[in-house]
């Protein structure tokens, strides 16, 4: 399906929660999928707030696949009562647990398996004990989580997340290297079979190519500029694609706007990591209000951490992320670019566990 | 209820009705965000903008702009409701949160240009108005620049308006010309009207944190 069609569905942007709630008829066709979801975007928000918000954490059981795999920098899981457990415990924590929905830009990627990617900002207060992180702080957070989701007759059956976890940790008075050297500790003992997903993922990024994508797709230009820059080290030429006001966010509060500063945060990455190997895992497309773009890419990075830069002295681990980028694109050009990834599963590798 | 009478309900502490703010609306102010309707309506509830000296109030489809004495507010509307908000001007003196900070160069040639603008991002700026904002904004970049800065530039965030009244929003970038430079980021707003004899410019200077281009 091309990435405009069906004009219909609608992105959550500039729409309120009590008309993304409303109930109605279908947009969209969707086979298998319960009568309440009126379009895929529907189904992403609504079971969102059904499952989180309104606490009935047990639809994770229709919603997920058996074997469903939620892959993380931190390391996949499968199952929906893994999910569903992960849920409980997330709510026990922080329970008023609010997800605003930023955007879900999704495609249509065979009849009836629909992909999306879904930003998230999520706003909580730390009210209960964490066995990683420790009491109750009673500190307020909001953070920016990106999910995406393959999802085929009302269930999600492979989940891609990633998540701002410093500035989550930031904000309830945590510490990522302390809490990343830790959870490195604890990687390091049992058996270490358990971390072979790992160098799996670096392989295929080193040697997969990158995701088909069809002649005239928005994404095209913006997938070829994380590699310009990133692979070919061209980042002026791949700076020509972002508006010379955009707004860059990226993960840990890296804030700014420009070229120049684009620029810079590909650098971090850049000078930490040497034999770099990037892969274009996924794009979609949507429209947005007033004629903007909304485009989503998920991309790998392995590299050898040799380095010094921001993640501090080099460790000579080879190291991968996992990321997602949501561009808003106004006449050709990015004017906002929200890229997430967990970096305190980056120093977590740089300190041995996950198997680096 | 318009997108101005929305966001003068919000400056009061007040929840606009019909959804005037979104629920997913993400606010700025000085160096921190607030995210979601309930700490935006808590953060101006605590912190109330003075509406009694009005200077210059706009509304276009995609934009909004209310500015007072010393301080203003901008917003993204859709269809009159707000999704994003800044507000610049008598900041509150806290903490800087954590971030990593980028090395980063502003203008990728020799020739420095104070002004980063493209007529194409402001579908709602009429460009009989674009010339009079940018000459307001490349003054507030001279006058920040002769305080004494190395480096001073200007990031025309936002901007609309009609060729009687216009605003733009606007990241500055700051570069002290100390043995040892801070750099900061901090908003300003600008604004036009064919009533008053020269521009109105919001700015304040944030208080520039260490600087850690690290994790």
């Amino acid at each position: 399906m091309a990435w405009d069609q069906q004009p219909e569905v609608l992105s959550p942007v500039g729409r309120s929660m009590r008309e993304q709630l409303e109930e109605g008829p279908r947009r969209q066709q969707l086979n298998g999928f319960e009568p309440v979801y009126r379009d895929i975007v529907d189904y992403i928000v609504r079971c969102t707030h059904r499952i989180w918000e309104e606490k009935n954490v047990g639809l994770c059981r229709t919603h997920y696949s058996d074997d469903c795999v939620m892959h993380t920098l931190a390391g996949p899981t499968r199952g929906k009562e893994v999910v569903t457990q992960n849920t409980v415990s997330t709510l026990s924590t922080y329970s008023d647990r609010v997800v605003l929905a930023q955007d879900v830009i999704w495609s249509e990627d065979a009849p009836g398996e629909y992909y999306s990617s879904h930003r998230i900002s999520s706003r909580s207060t730390h009210f209960g004990d964490e066995p990683l992180i420790g009491p109750a702080t009673m500190r307020g957070n909001g953070v920016t989580t990106i999910a995406d989701c393959k999802v085929v007759a009302n269930e999600i059956v492979e989940e891609w997340l990633v998540r701002d976890n410093t500035t989550a940790l930031w904000q309830i008075g945590g510490d990522p290297r302390a809490f990343a050297q830790a959870a490195a500790m604890a990687d390091l003992e049992g058996d270490q079979a358990r971390h072979a997903w790992r160098s799996e993922a670096i392989l295929a990024t080193r040697t997969l190519k990158d995701v088909d994508i069809e002649v005239g797709h928005p994404a095209t230009d913006f997938a070829n500029m994380l590699r310009k820059a990133l692979i070919d080290d061209l980042y002026g030429e791949a700076a020509m694609s972002l508006s010379p006001c955009a707004e860059v966010r990226w993960p840990s509060r890296r804030q700014g706007y420009g070229r120049g500063f684009w620029i810079g945060c590909l650098m971090q990455l850049s000078t930490a990591l040497h034999d770099r190997a990037f892969r274009c895992e996924h794009v979609a497309a949507r429209p947005l209000p007033n004629g903007d773009i909304a485009v989503a890419l998920r991309w790998s990075l392995a590299g050898v951490h040799n380095g010094i830069g921001v993640w501090g002295e080099p460790s000579g681990r080879e190291l991968l992320l996992l990321a997602v980028s949501h561009l808003r694109v106004r006449a050709g050009l990015v004017v906002e670019d929200i890229t997430i990834f967990d970096e305190v599963s980056v120093l977590r590798q740089i300190a041995g566990g996950l198997g680096a | 209820m318009t997108g101005l009478d929305n966001l003068r309900a919000i400056a009061q502490g007040r929840r606009p009705d019909h959804d005037g703010l979104l629920g997913s609306a993400r606010f700025a102010w000085g160096q921190s965000e607030l995210l979601g309707e309930e700490a935006i309506i808590a953060s101006f509830g605590a912190h109330p903008f003075d509406l009694s000296h009005e200077l210059l109030s706009i509304e276009t489809p995609t934009g909004a702009c209310l500015i007072g004495e010393n301080h203003a507010i901008v917003a993204d509307l859709y269809d009159g409701r707000i999704g994003r908000l800044w507000r610049v001007g008598e900041e509150l003196e806290e903490d800087p949160e954590a971030a990593i900070d980028v090395a980063f160069d502003t203008d990728l040639r020799q020739e420095r240009g104070a002004l980063n603008f493209r007529a194409e991002d402001h579908p709602d700026l009429h460009s009989a108005a674009a010339e009079n904002l940018l000459l307001a904004a490349a003054d507030l970049v001279e006058k920040v620049r002769i305080g004494g800065k190395l480096r001073v530039r200007a990031f025309v965030l936002r901007a609309f308006g009609s060729p009687d009244s216009s605003a733009a929003l606007i990241s500055l970038f700051t570069l002290d010309n100390e043995t040892t430079r801070s750099a900061s980021f901090a908003y300003a707003v600008v604004g036009t009207s064919s009533n008053a004899q020269k521009p109105i410019i919001i700015y304040q200077p944030t208080q520039a944190r260490s600087w850690t281009p690290r994790l």
